[in-house]
């Protein structure tokens, strides 16, 4: 299987701080790849290395074979790839629909037919509505999104992200304040999205994280510290050591 | 930002018959009144499109709204007597829409408080270009000869004919944004302004957006400056003063910041301010001050804010 989104030593330093030094991963379709470390890691940054908000200090980044590393967040968003911030980052103001539904013209209406009218084009609101669907929102579409509870903001982000129709999708902690209740539903919404796409999650539930990965690359420090198996990991006496003893599930 | 629902541009166009009755009932000197106020709604309207629009609070919009204006002026100059009306006002918006082309991508390079001192900066340069070299006639300003009308028009029907001309041009201009901010390029402004961010993580190409945005609400303000040195016969550098800007965006907060048709209404409410505070007092600029804190604090979507 051919990898759809290859990072090979990403590399970003701040000042004097090395934040994500010579990371290297695949990202494949079916597959679950997630991305775990204690705070500091270098987790958020090496998403946001992925995503284009960042430029990388050195490496390279791969979609589908061509080189994106210099493509800007929108582009890289156009090539496939779809994220979700750790801070929720949603219009507010907006309803949960409209907020997919521009995600969705960003990937679907060209620059060309940017003066249609946006109640009658018709392709947008369907896949806003469809992603909408997806993560059990389809019901509050005409509520401003600032009346939705913290877990349905979280969902909210999801949507956003599959809306643009993303091959890729890089989740920076989805379940970030969400209590098991909340986040039970979420955990199996990412690992149904993993059969279509390329799921990067950085997330600090470890029994999630072990329960939905099929491999799990382990930061510290900026660096790959291991990387494996759920299986692989838990028997890695380097991760046990570099979480400070606790027991990995 | 809102646009106002089918109800709300009904009671638009009743007030806006209300004015075009004028000519049936009022004075030639509150027709050229009324025609200050036209004028002055096209030019915060304008600028509603960048600061209701897309969130760009811009001190240059004046810069724009001077070189329409002075495009009458040169365009006279350069063909040695007054340009058809159906000449100069196409030439005033591409002239100032491509000053707002040119001045867009180097200004939108900043945000916030940045863009608001690099639109200063762009503002006061167009204004010294006017005041301080040979191009604009005379610092204390030029009068004009006016475009020629497609009638001849004599001087007791001016207030009326530049009353009902003004009307005409503002209610297209309304109708144009109204049905601008309803297309796709209209609620991807509104993305931008409730988080740029988030629009730029999902694909669109922000800086382009916010540039034609920049452009055309510039090419907007020259067409209210063509309006201007039409009806006034007259033009000045004063024109293109950063204050103007300033003005129009007291107009946008006191009509309301979040509607479309908020700047006629702060528009049209300064003028009268201005026109009634000298029968109250001296310093007729306190009770603009008061009134503006006034709605400022009491009314927080401003004069629209009720009305939606």
């Amino acid at each position: 299987m051919s990898a759809t989104l290859e990072a090979i030593g990403l590399s970003r330093r701040f000042g004097g701080l090395l934040a994500v030094s010579d990371v290297s991963l695949m990202l494949r379709v079916g597959q679950l790849h997630a991305v775990i470390g204690p705070n500091g890691a270098g987790k958020s940054t090496l998403v946001n290395l992925l995503a284009g908000e960042l430029p990388p200090t050195e490496g390279a980044i791969r979609l589908n074979n061509a080189d994106i590393t210099a493509f800007s967040a929108a582009q890289r968003a156009h090539a496939g790839i779809g994220r979700t911030f750790q801070r929720t980052n949603v219009m507010l103001a907006m309803t949960v629909l409209e907020n997919a539904r521009l995600a969705a013209q960003a990937a679907l209406v060209p620059n060309r037919s940017l003066l249609r009218r946006a109640a009658t084009t018709t392709a947008p609101i369907a896949a806003a509505q469809a992603a909408l669907r997806r993560v059990g929102l389809d019901g509050v579409g005409d509520q401003a999104a600032r009346t939705l509870s913290h877990g349905q903001q979280r969902a909210l982000e999801i949507a956003i992200a599959l809306a643009g129709q993303p091959t890729v999708l890089l989740l920076d902690e989805p379940l970030a304040g969400m209590g098991a209740e909340d986040g039970a539903p979420i955990a199996a919404l990412m690992r149904d999205l993993a059969r279509e796409h390329a799921v990067l999650l950085v997330e600090h539930d470890m029994d999630v994280v072990f329960t939905v990965a099929d491999i799990v690359t382990v930061m510290v420090d900026g660096r790959v510290l291991a990387h494996g198996t759920p299986a692989e990991i838990r028997a890695s006496a380097a991760v046990r050591d570099a979480y400070l003893g606790h027991e990995v599930p | 930002m809102i646009t106002a629902t089918r109800r709300g541009n009904g009671l638009l166009a009743l007030a806006g018959l209300g004015v075009a009755s004028m000519p049936l009932w009022a004075s030639a000197y509150h027709m050229q009144l009324a025609s200050t106020a036209l004028i002055a709604s096209m030019f915060a309207l304008s600028l509603q499109l960048l600061v209701g629009g897309a969130g760009l609070v811009s001190l240059a919009h004046a810069g724009f709204f001077g070189l329409g204006a002075y495009s009458v002026y040169l365009l006279t100059q350069g063909l040695g007597g007054p340009p058809s009306v159906l000449l100069s006002l196409p030439v005033a918006a591409l002239a100032a829409g491509g000053a707002a082309l040119a001045i867009g991508p180097l200004a939108l390079r900043t945000k916030g408080f940045f863009f608001l001192m690099a639109t200063l900066a762009f503002g006061q340069m167009l204004f010294f270009l006017f005041h301080d070299t040979p191009l604009g006639g005379s610092l204390d300003g030029v009068f004009i000869q006016r475009p020629g009308l497609i009638w001849a028009v004599t001087k007791a029907q001016r207030p009326m004919v530049f009353l009902l001309l003004n009307l005409g041009v503002l209610g297209a201009m309304y109708a144009g944004l109204w049905l601008l901010m309803r297309t796709l390029f209209g609620h991807a402004l509104l993305g931008i302004r409730a988080n740029e961010h988030r629009m730029r993580a999902m694909g669109h190409d922000v800086q382009r957006l916010k540039l034609a945005a920049f452009a055309l609400a510039g090419a907007l303000a020259g067409m209210a400056g063509h309006m201007a040195a039409l009806t006034d016969a007259f033009v000045s550098p004063d024109l293109l003063g950063w204050h103007r800007s300033a003005e129009a965006l007291l107009m946008i907060v006191l009509g309301g910041i979040g509607a479309l048709h908020g700047p006629i209404l702060g528009a049209f409410a300064l003028t009268l301010i201005e026109e009634l505070g000298p029968l109250i007092t001296e310093r007729q600029r306190l009770i603009e001050g008061a009134v503006i804190l006034a709605a400022v604090l009491l009314l927080r979507n401003g004069l629209a804010g009720p009305r939606r």
